[in-house]
């Protein structure tokens, strides 16, 4: 399988840890890629609200790139996935559009036609290098761990609907599961964590992000595929709690990072030390299950 | 017993929706399908905090009246993230009006001014690299008003110990291509 | 008739339709053009030629001139060919001499401009067919005189009863153990609150004590040969391995019986045996034994209690199943609906949250001979409020566009059902519109509303158990939109109730080919017209009556049932049926036996006869399509009144003004 990988750009600052958890799981699981040379910001939720046909050709020009260089184009970054499919499709379905993109992206030289697939990170790990692989790879179940699966929203009608359920996906709790972690029930597993509200309005942004960590129960962690939701669980957890009467302190964390924790990558690789809720304790949870389940599978050994 | 005269002081009237249908920045004229069941408003996350629901955003634009949606500046709380317009039974495009009340907003004088403000910063930066450029974005955004720098004191503070703010700007080949796609866009769309 | 255009007399009626026609067409200017052509004899316009001055404008020329062809430029002949061939048979004249040009529908209607130029075209394409016209005679074939009714529920009942009233044998086969269909799971019905067994068992009984009826249970038509007033249906009989003839329906066997299974007409809630009746006024009162929980059957001999206690040695696990061939001259498929199953709906949280139940299980656990003896009870406890969601799965174009019709009355009914049998309890009805259009309706809806029902106007978009208050604890949440308000609102509720939309059954296409029946978009069989034939069909003699053509309540399906057997017997009375002649037919001398023509036929009207090599296309199937004429190779089949001599004759009439096209263009 020949990929190209767009970063985007909550990968190199705000989420650095995602990135670099993303690069040095995937390297486990034997995944070859190249970055997709040149790209450029996909226009986050923001292009839409400036102009329609940046909100489109933005996007697009990645396209375009990944079609000339002739590869699937993978994207860990599940804004950034919804934006490119989202490019595609309204360029594929409306020929006016189609027009004036290209007119847009002969400025910098490439066309856009329409071809070329676009990749979720997780549709790659679960439907390309399969769980089985995945499960080879774990030299640490998180026996223990209850975990909370976050899926985010982006993944709803443009991203999920391509391998998964759009209401009800069920990919990322697999994949959990095969890294041996117990997977809590959550309720707003697909509910939005108000994107750039955190910043930009503050009161409502820290109210959503307060509903999602609340409804993580008494989860161990939560566990996120998408860098901005876990720049936004991570860093308002104080607002969050001021605004919801009580306080919290639940770790988050990206798909990528729990996975190299499964695999035994070490942390500075996973980036653990960037969460800005201190994960340490995790390891200390995981490592009290593994006692107890090798504790019970000596208990049934025969002597 | 004769016509009434409303005593409303200043009467709510309608407009015939053909000039919203013509709107370019009003993507998407299946807003007349809307039979206002309030499924999209249900499901919104935000809808609490607005001052039009997007189900009354749907009802305005059908009565020709984008100009109270716009106004209320109740655009520019959508997230987009869509859960609205999968669930439509109408199949009403609910986000992507939503995106163009808020192309409308933004240019209001009224309009939320750090939304605004939030918005012009980051596309600037893109503009100007290709990229989001952080630390430029940082500048612009609470250059206007550096004591809100204060409220964030906390958060910058965790993202400079964490290794995760970035000064440097990015570098992109094509750069001066891409802020010609900027140009090009304003131009087509007719903004100035 | 006349092979030279030029001893042809033709009559030629221009109609003005009001200003339908003349409105955009010089009508006295085509009628001057028409007075010109060769082989008119005659060329009139009139403002309504369909009314009877109209008509009897062309009967008179036709008796005092001796036309021997008729042309009417008027509406489609989908409208009036019948009319203006009964006026030529009238005055004398075969009615298939007749031919109509469409300038309506086909010409004033679309064009603004042109449309005068296009209907002398059009009249006169029509003047040229009509000289090579033949005469045609209809045949006539007789009528069985008995009616099969598929489908045993209360539109199936009605419509056997009303035939076998009328002395006429019906047999009636349903599938299932008894009649009685979806209307006998019912509790009470809108808006009278009549008991729905209350109602329906004297006419269950009236059907099995019926003379003229042959009642066939827990059995299913296969196959069905023939056309209008000659069908021959073919139909399977199950093995009960319950002896009917011999059988009290005493009801030891089931209380003996050890197994059990999940009880279907308790939609699952409740449990039956493995020999059971599905109800306790099951008709007939003769129980069946499921194969695939009796464990005489399945372990070879083992157990055998009913053998053992039935007293009339009326159990007989020899039985077979046995097929039954019927001749009817009439059909009537009445086989009913099925509910959508909102399980797909995961933010309702159907079959994920425990109290969360369709209307039909609703009515199941309200009805006294239900699995809770008709109390409302769910986790063990009486709901102190519910919340009940109208439009599950209906007007919705992911799952189903249309309205269900009868889900906001019988959600009023619940409301009603509910404050009666639980004091004090809270009914929350979320709606977009209440449609309540019946006679009584809107009466029952305003008894609803005084009664304290709270209505909430929005479409709910989840239903959580994740409680964010005290209010909230342990309770269901209804998350909606109050739209009314203009805010979005969280109900806690003990229950919820869905209003699932009446869907098509799963196997609505098999029932649909099975009797050469076509399916509207939505999935319903489809009717002949939606206005003024709603129980006919395109295949003529067999009528669709009840849900199984549409979401209807329960004085609809009777109306169409009666209907249904009126149409029936109006077939079934006049003991004849007359075929419509533009058929086509096989030149026996020129048909190589091929078979190309044979699986074309969209009305499986062609057989092959092996002794002779050829292909026979039977008359009254046959609605003159011209598919298999089109297709044979060697131009073996004719289709008579359209010819190729009168289409082509048609074609070069419009094509006369015609140029070759320039190199330029």
């Amino acid at each position: 399988m020949k990929y190209v990988y767009y970063p985007g750009c909550s990968a190199s600052g705000t989420s650095k840890e995602a990135e670099e958890s993303l690069q040095a799981a995937m390297k486990a699981l034997g995944v070859e890629w190249t970055e997709l040379e040149d790209w450029n910001c996909c226009g986050a939720a923001v292009a839409i609200g400036t102009s329609y046909l940046l909100s489109i050709a933005l996007p697009a020009r990645n396209l375009a790139l990944a079609e000339r260089a002739e590869s699937d184009l993978v994207t860990g970054c599940s804004r950034c996935f919804m934006n490119l499919i989202r490019a595609a499709h309204y360029t594929r379905k409306n020929a006016r559009v189609r027009e004036e993109v290209n007119e847009l992206l002969a400025e910098t030289g490439v066309q856009y036609s329409g071809k070329g697939r676009l990749r979720h990170l997780l549709d790659v790990i679960i439907n390309d290098v399969g769980l089985d692989v995945v499960a080879e790879r774990v030299t640490r179940p998180l026996d223990g761990l209850r975990v909370a699966p976050y899926y985010g929203c982006c993944q709803g009608m443009w991203t999920y609907a391509q391998f998964d359920s759009v209401e009800d996906p069920h990919c990322f709790d697999q994949l959990l599961a095969t890294l041996g972690a117990e997977v809590v029930d959550y309720p707003l597993k697909t509910a939005c964590c108000g994107g750039t509200l955190s910043m930009s309005r503050r009161s409502v942004g820290a109210n959503l992000i307060g509903d999602l960590l609340a409804a993580a129960g008494d989860a161990d962690c939560i566990v996120t595929a998408c860098p901005l939701c876990l720049f936004n669980l991570n860093s308002f957890q104080g607002e969050a709690g001021r605004i919801k009467g009580t306080h919290f302190n639940i770790p988050v964390l990206f798909l990528t990072q729990v996975m190299g924790m499964a695999f035994g990558l070490p942390k500075k690789a996973l980036g653990l030390q960037r969460n800005a809720v201190p994960v340490d304790g995790l390891y200390e949870k995981i490592a009290a299950g593994a006692a107890v389940s090798s504790a019970a599978a000596g208990a049934s050994r025969p002597r | 017993m004769g016509a009434q005269v409303s005593t409303v002081e200043k009467p709510w009237t309608l407009q015939t929706p053909e000039h919203v249908l013509a709107s370019r920045d009003l993507v998407g004229n299946d807003f007349s399908l809307c039979y206002q069941c309030g499924l999209c408003t249900g499901s919104c996350r935000t809808a609490y905090a607005m001052k039009y629901t997007p189900r009354q955003i749907m009802n305005l634009l059908q009565l020709g009246r984008e100009d109270e949606a716009v106004a209320s500046g109740s655009g520019l709380l959508c997230t987009a993230c869509y859960s609205c317009m999968f669930r439509c039974p109408r199949g009403v495009a609910v986000t992507d009006l939503m995106g163009a009340i808020q192309r409308l907003s933004l240019h209001q004088k009224h309009a939320d001014p750090h939304i605004q403000r939030f918005y012009r910063a980051f596309m600037r930066t893109v503009e100007r690299h290709g990229r989001f450029h952080e630390a430029e974005f940082l500048v612009r955004y609470y250059a206007v008003n550096p004591l809100r720098l204060r409220s964030e004191f906390r958060l910058g503070l965790m993202l400079l110990t964490k290794g995760k703010v970035v000064l440097k700007a990015p570098k992109v080949k094509s750069q001066k291509g891409i802020a010609a796609m900027f140009r090009k866009a304003a131009e087509i769309e007719g903004r100035p | 008739m006349a092979e030279d255009k030029s001893e042809a007399k033709i009559g030629v009626y221009i109609c003005h339709c009001g200003s339908n026609i003349a409105g955009t067409v010089d009508v006295e200017e085509v009628t001057g053009f028409a007075q010109e052509q060769g082989p008119v004899a005659v060329a009139r316009n009139y403002k309504f030629m369909c009314s009877e001055p109209g008509q009897a404008l062309i009967k008179k020329d036709i008796e005092d001139l001796g036309l021997d062809g008729v042309v009417v430029a008027a509406c489609s002949p989908r409208m009036h060919e019948p009319t203006f061939r009964r006026v030529c048979e009238a005055a004398g004249l075969n009615p298939y001499r007749l031919d109509m040009c469409n300038i309506r529908e086909q010409c004033s209607w679309v064009h603004k401009n042109g449309a005068t130029e296009k209907a002398k075209a059009l009249i006169s394409a029509a003047i040229s067919r009509a000289c090579y016209l033949e005469p045609l005679e209809r045949r006539e074939v007789p009528v069985a005189p008995a009616a099969l009714v598929v489908g045993g529920g209360i539109a199936g009942i009605q419509a056997a009863l009303k035939v076998a009233d009328a002395g006429r044998k019906v047999y009636l086969v349903e599938r299932e153990p008894s009649i009685g269909g979806h209307m006998i799971q019912l509790d009470k019905t809108f808006p009278t609150l009549d008991c729905s067994a209350c109602i329906l068992t004297p006419k269950m009984a009236a059907v099995k004590a019926h003379p003229n009826i042959e009642l066939m249970t827990y059995s299913e038509v296969v196959d069905v040969q023939g056309y209008v007033g000659n069908f021959k249906a073919t139909i399977r009989r199950k093995p009960r391995y319950v002896d009917e003839s011999l059988c009290t329906g005493c009801g030891i066997c089931w209380e003996k019986c050890p197994w059990k299974a999940e009880s279907e007409f308790d939609c699952g809630l409740g449990q039956r045996k493995a020999i059971y009746t599905p109800f306790p006024q099951a008709v007939p009162n003769v129980p069946v034994i499921d194969p695939e929980h009796c464990v005489y059957i399945l372990r070879d001999g083992k157990c055998g209690a009913c053998l053992k206690f039935c007293e009339r040695g009326a159990i007989d696990f020899s039985q077979t199943e046995k097929m039954v061939e019927v001749e009817v001259g009439a059909i009537i498929v009445a086989t009913g609906y099925d509910v959508f199953d909102p399980s797909a709906m995961t933010r309702y949280g159907y079959t994920r949250f425990p109290n969360v139940i369709t209307s039909l299980e609703f009515e199941r656990l309200c009805n006294a001979t239900g699995p809770t003896g008709g109390h409302i009870v769910v986790n063990g406890q009486e709901p102190k409020s519910v919340g009940i969601i109208h439009c599950v799965g209906s007007r919705d174009r992911k799952y189903h566009e249309y309205c269900s019709r009868v889900c906001c009355m019988y959600a009023l009914k619940f409301a009603h059902l509910i404050r009666e049998k639980i004091e004090g309890a809270n009914v929350y009805q979320f709606y977009i519109d209440m449609r309540c259009y019946g006679k009584g309706f809107e009466e029952f809806y305003q008894r609803a509303g005084s009664e304290g029902v709270t209505f909430i106007r929005g479409r709910p978009a989840q239903v959580t158990d994740l409680a964010i208050n005290e209010q909230e604890q342990g309770k269901l949440v209804v998350v909606s939109e109050n739209t009314l308000v203009g805010a979005v609102m969280r109900v806690p509720v003990d229950m919820v109730i869905l209003c699932p939309a009446m869907e098509p059954r799963a196997d609505a296409r098999d029932v649909a080919r099975l009797f050469n029946l076509s399916q509207s978009a939505d999935g319903f069989l489809l009717e002949r017209h939606a206005k003024l034939e709603p129980v006919a069909t395109a295949n003529d003699g067999v009528f669709v009556v009840g849900c199984v053509q549409g979401p209807k309540d329960i004085p609809d399906t009777v109306a169409q049932a009666l209907a249904g057997a009126a149409e029936a017997l109006a077939l079934i009375d006049k003991g004849k049926v007359e075929l419509e002649a533009a058929t086509a037919v096989v030149d026996e001398a020129a048909c190589s036996g091929c078979k190309i023509c044979l699986p074309l036929c969209p009305y499986t009207a062609i057989t092959f006869n092996e002794a002779e090599k050829q292909a026979l296309i039977n008359e009254a199937l046959c609605k003159g399509c011209g598919v298999c004429v089109a297709a044979c190779p060697a131009a073996a089949i004719v289709a008579r009144h359209f010819t190729d001599q009168q289409i082509l004759a048609e074609v070069e009439a419009l094509l006369v003004d015609a140029r070759p096209a320039t190199a330029e263009v």
